[in-house]
């Protein structure tokens, strides 16, 4: 009898154990639905999960439902970034400094963000260009193998994105090179590129055998936009009457494509992209013009989306609030245009009104990047040297 | 006259928990969950469905769930009637830990998307308030890194407890 309650006993705590533990995909399931800093130290909770938490199908799996936003405020050196959150009620925390990589280096610049990772670039006193892919919220970074750039560049374009077709990172280089084509007298531009290709995957440069698609001699947008697995550059020819071409390079193809702008795209109206929640938008600093390619890759989608009050900001839209009804951008003060802080607002796209918003501890001038939170680099690059 | 009897009268299923009991639903309501909508298209429904997975008490509250969310009987759910079953879902999975990880598993095997969705975020709010230590107690897991790694671990990534 004894025997008997023991056995039952016994089976009952078997049963009530086995109940207790959750199987794996079960906890991964959960653990996704979390913030990126108690998932850095839940890694200590056992070996099951510190391997849980670095398996690249669950930082993956975390990446496409994270809804952790913040921003990262790029300042000039000396000065430390700052990086403040916002929650999904769009409530900005307070920003707090953040140590960068290659911190020593004085000319450091974002050269893109995508995924919760940020792309930095700098040089050293030789003029070596050093390059780091940054996970700022796991404080961790990958240094890219170093690539010598060749004499006598005009200009050059870095951008960095993501392949979502070869599930790679990658950054672009393209470089324009001065004399060959002068002395040849050789007015064709698609002669002197040479583009290179940084995959973090292979962790390795190579060359793209892809010709610049247009002939003419043209001046490139600043920055490259990211959107939809292709960057984009606002192109503008110096020779016919400043025609704007909208150049798109396909990162898991590998190649480019030209397409025509919204509006009349031979005026000199200023246009700058941005992706905005996955959509590809044109902003027109003078026209007070917001516009969106409705069907990606097809320009006769392009349709207005809002417009801005004149006398409000001039600063590109760079992201939509929770509801999709204000936009968040901002201004840069001064007096004579002389830059000397940075203001941010939220524009009520429907009711054309902006209203300051104002965070604790942010410097005085910066720019912002927006980034999302995400695990990627965990399982990968080392964490910062302590400095 | 069989199809008008069959319209009128909600018809039931028998399900038994691991431990024995048995408990009547509306096959309408059962069918909420997944599993237990194929053993009924399997033609399960003439005797007991067996739910070895769950004990008697875990049942009963899936099946308080069932209720509340079975398909209402005169078309589309309205708005007022969503909120209340978000406030009453709120209000289901404010129990015990233990519990919570009971209709967890639940939900895992009977496969009800609605409450997995539900009690997992639950149990992710609850996690993201707790420590390390208290997470190995509310998850009953083992902490099997010897004081040393542990300890290797907690260095690398300090600025995380911070």
């Amino acid at each position: 009898m004894k025997n008997n309650i023991y056995q039952k006993k016994k089976e009952f705590a078997h049963q009530k154990m086995k109940m207790k533990t959750l199987p794996q995909e079960l906890i991964a399931q959960i653990l996704s639905l979390l913030p990126v800093n108690p998932l850095v130290r839940f890694q200590c909770v056992s070996k099951l999960w510190f391997a849980l938490i670095n398996d690249s199908y669950f930082i993956k799996l975390h990446l496409n439902r994270s809804k952790e936003r913040f921003l990262i405020l790029e300042t000039d050196y000396p000065d430390d970034y700052s990086m403040v959150k916002f929650s999904n009620e769009d409530q900005f925390g307070t920003a707090v400094k953040i140590k960068r990589p290659h911190y020593n280096l004085q000319s450091t610049e974002i050269v893109g963000s995508c995924n919760g990772l940020v792309c930095i670039k700098s040089f050293d006193n030789e003029s070596v260009e050093r390059i780091v892919i940054w996970n700022p919220l796991i404080r961790k970074y990958k240094k890219l193998p170093p690539k010598p750039l060749e004499k006598f560049i005009a200009r050059r374009h870095s951008a960095f994105g993501y392949d979502q077709v070869n599930n790679d990172y990658k950054l672009l280089r393209l470089v324009k090179f001065w004399p060959k084509a002068w002395l040849d007298r050789q007015r064709d531009e698609r002669r002197i590129y040479s583009l290179e290709v940084y995959s973090l995957r292979e962790h390795s440069w190579r060359m793209v055998e892809e010709e610049w698609p247009i002939e003419e001699p043209y001046t490139i947008s600043n920055e490259a936009c990211f959107s939809n697995g292709a960057f984009h550059w606002v192109v503008t020819s110096d020779e016919t009457n400043l025609k704007k071409y909208h150049v798109t390079f396909d990162l898991s193809t590998e190649k480019f494509r030209v397409q025509a702008f919204p509006i009349n795209s031979s005026t000199k109206e200023d246009l700058e992209l941005v992706d905005l929640g996955g959509w590809l938008f044109a902003f027109f600093p003078q026209l007070c013009e917001v516009w969106v390619m409705k069907e990606y890759g097809l320009s006769s989608s392009w349709t207005l989306f809002y417009t801005v009050e004149p006398a409000f900001s001039k600063y590109p839209p760079f992201v939509f609030s929770h509801d999709g009804e204000e936009i968040l951008t901002g201004e840069i003060l001064g007096p004579n245009s002389r830059a000397e802080s940075f203001c941010l607002y939220w524009y009520d796209i429907k009711r054309k009104t902006q209203k300051i918003v104002s965070i604790e501890n942010v410097p005085d001038l910066y720019a912002p990047v927006v980034c999302v939170g995400s695990l990627i680099l965990l399982n990968d690059a080392k964490p910062h040297s302590p400095q | 006259m069989s199809s008008t009897l069959c319209c009128s009268f909600a018809k039931n299923v028998t399900l038994r928990s691991s431990d024995g009991q048995t408990f009547e639903v509306e096959e309408a309501a059962a069918q909420v969950s997944q599993t237990i909508k194929r053993m009924i298209e399997d033609g399960c429904t003439g005797s007991v469905i067996p739910v070895p997975n769950l004990t008697g008490p875990v049942l009963a509250l899936v099946i308080e769930y069932f209720k509340k969310h079975s398909p209402p009987s005169d078309g589309c759910p309205t708005a007022l009637l969503e909120m209340e079953i978000k406030d009453w879902d709120a209000k289901f999975v404010a129990v015990d830990n233990d519990t919570l990880l009971d209709l967890t598993l639940a939900a895992h095997y009977l496969e009800i998307q609605g409450l997995l969705d539900l009690t997992c975020h639950r149990v992710a709010d609850i996690l993201n308030d707790n420590s390390v230590e208290k997470i190995r107690e509310i998850f009953h897991i083992k902490n099997d890194f010897t004081p040393e790694e542990e300890a290797e671990e907690r260095s690398k990534i300090q600025w995380a407890f911070e």
